[in-house]
């Protein structure tokens, strides 16, 4: 019995170095692709991504991102950039027009000082952009300016509907960040945030089941939720102010191995 | 005077090996008991499972105040999401792991084989989830350059 004991004994102690030994190798061998994967994305962040690659998209699926309520959604009839899980940088002016899915009338080409601006005025309603392509763990930062008060700016990603959509919001003081799920909001968190008069970035993160909501570069918001279908990337404003937006960065975040 | 040295980013790296060590030491100890059984030994594992609990617990919440407070790190914000279910996996886990452990041992008082060696199974996957959690900690620091300056 005693024999036996010890038998085992040795074996787990054996099965325990065999098993601290793999984990060394494979942090080794993961550390030196999760370089290779770093050094890769260094390329792609800044990229103005090429407009009309391959990927066609139905016209009816592109009409249920129909997030302003009760307003007509003028389609634009351009190419689908085809953009699924690539970084893009957006910059307001013509040419980037095209990188939309649509746009609502009330938003336009306007400038703000010399630069070329989006500008988003609801009128009460609400005023919406998608872009193209389908992303799913993503960084997304829009450059935005409050330009007259009294306007909500949502930004969203993982949106596969109208009803279907994540978000991160400032309304008023306030910074919200939730989901939209069968048509129904379920906030993960908010916090009372400064809003800028001047122009400001606004990020969110969706890694896996962690979602924050980041004003100029610092974190505010941080709430969990189950992982979501990849999906779009859209701006929503609502209320009776104006937004400009110039400027909006996506990047598809690494996973993990 | 400042209790953090000024080159640390938080309370989290200084507190995180307690843990680990102390909890990798009563796996061991477990797994020694299946051929050493000894009072002492018992009373020793006992003690290091509720200290690494203990510490598993100022750990997780030092570490979420840590991955709070990093400014935007879209290349690691992944790997510390990751990081952050393993870490609350491991403090789950463990403080389970203590419970059943003064539970077999001191209220069951039981020190048949078959119960030591269910420890030590249970001990063993605790080991597993614990090496996760510090192998995408040691990401965050190494692969990533989290909370290093420079």
């Amino acid at each position: 019995m005693k024999t036996n004991m010890k038998k085992i004994t040795y074996f787990l102690m054996a099965m325990t170095l065999v098993f601290a030994m793999s984990c060394g190798s494979k942090s080794g061998a993961e550390a030196e692709e999760g370089h290779q994967h770093a050094e890769g994305m260094e390329h792609n962040e800044g990229e103005e991504h090429p407009q009309g690659e391959a990927g066609e998209h139905p016209k009816d699926e592109a009409g249920e991102h129909a997030h302003a309520e009760g307003e007509g959604h003028d389609m634009q009839n351009m190419d689908h950039a085809g953009m699924m899980g690539e970084a893009f940088t957006w910059m307001a002016g013509k040419e980037a027009m095209g990188m939309m899915e649509y746009k609502t009338d009330n938003i336009t080409l306007a400038t703000s000082g010399e630069e070329d601006v989006l500008m988003f005025e609801p009128a009460g309603q609400s005023a919406s952009c998608m872009f193209k392509g389908k992303q799913g763990n993503v960084g997304v930062t829009a450059t935005v300016k409050l330009e007259k008060p009294d306007a909500t700016v949502k930004l969203l990603h993982h949106s596969t509907g109208k009803d279907n959509y994540e978000f991160v919001a400032i309304e008023g003081n306030t910074m919200k960040l939730g989901r939209v799920e069968n048509g129904e909001e379920k906030i993960l968190d908010t916090k009372e945030v400064s809003v800028p008069n001047d122009w400001f970035t606004l990020t969110v993160t969706a890694a896996g089941t962690h979602f924050k909501g980041y004003l100029n570069g610092e974190m505010i918001t941080h709430g969990h939720a189950d992982e979501m279908s990849p999906g779009m990337l859209g701006i929503v404003v609502s209320g009776n102010g104006a937004v400009s937006v110039k400027k909006v960065e996506a990047t598809p975040l690494e996973a993990e191995h | 005077m400042e209790l953090l040295p000024a080159w640390a980013p938080g309370v989290h790296p200084l507190i995180i090996h307690f843990p680990i060590a102390l909890l990798s030491l009563a796996v061991g100890l477990t797994v020694v008991d299946l051929a050493y059984s000894r009072k002492w030994l018992t009373k020793a594992t006992a003690g290091l499972y509720l200290l690494g609990s203990l510490g598993a617990i100022a750990s997780y919440i030092s570490g979420r105040s840590a991955a709070d407070s990093i400014g935007l790190n879209l290349k690691a914000e992944v790997a510390i999401g990751t990081h952050s279910d393993w870490g609350l996996y491991t403090l789950l886990y463990f403080l389970a792991m203590t419970i059943i452990y003064y539970l077999v041992k001191f209220m069951l008082k039981q020190d048949k084989i078959l119960f030591k060696v269910i420890l030590a199974v249970l001990a063993l996957a605790g080991f597993f989830i614990l090496a996760q959690t510090a192998e995408y900690g040691g990401r965050l620091v190494f692969e990533y350059g989290l909370g290093v300056q420079n």
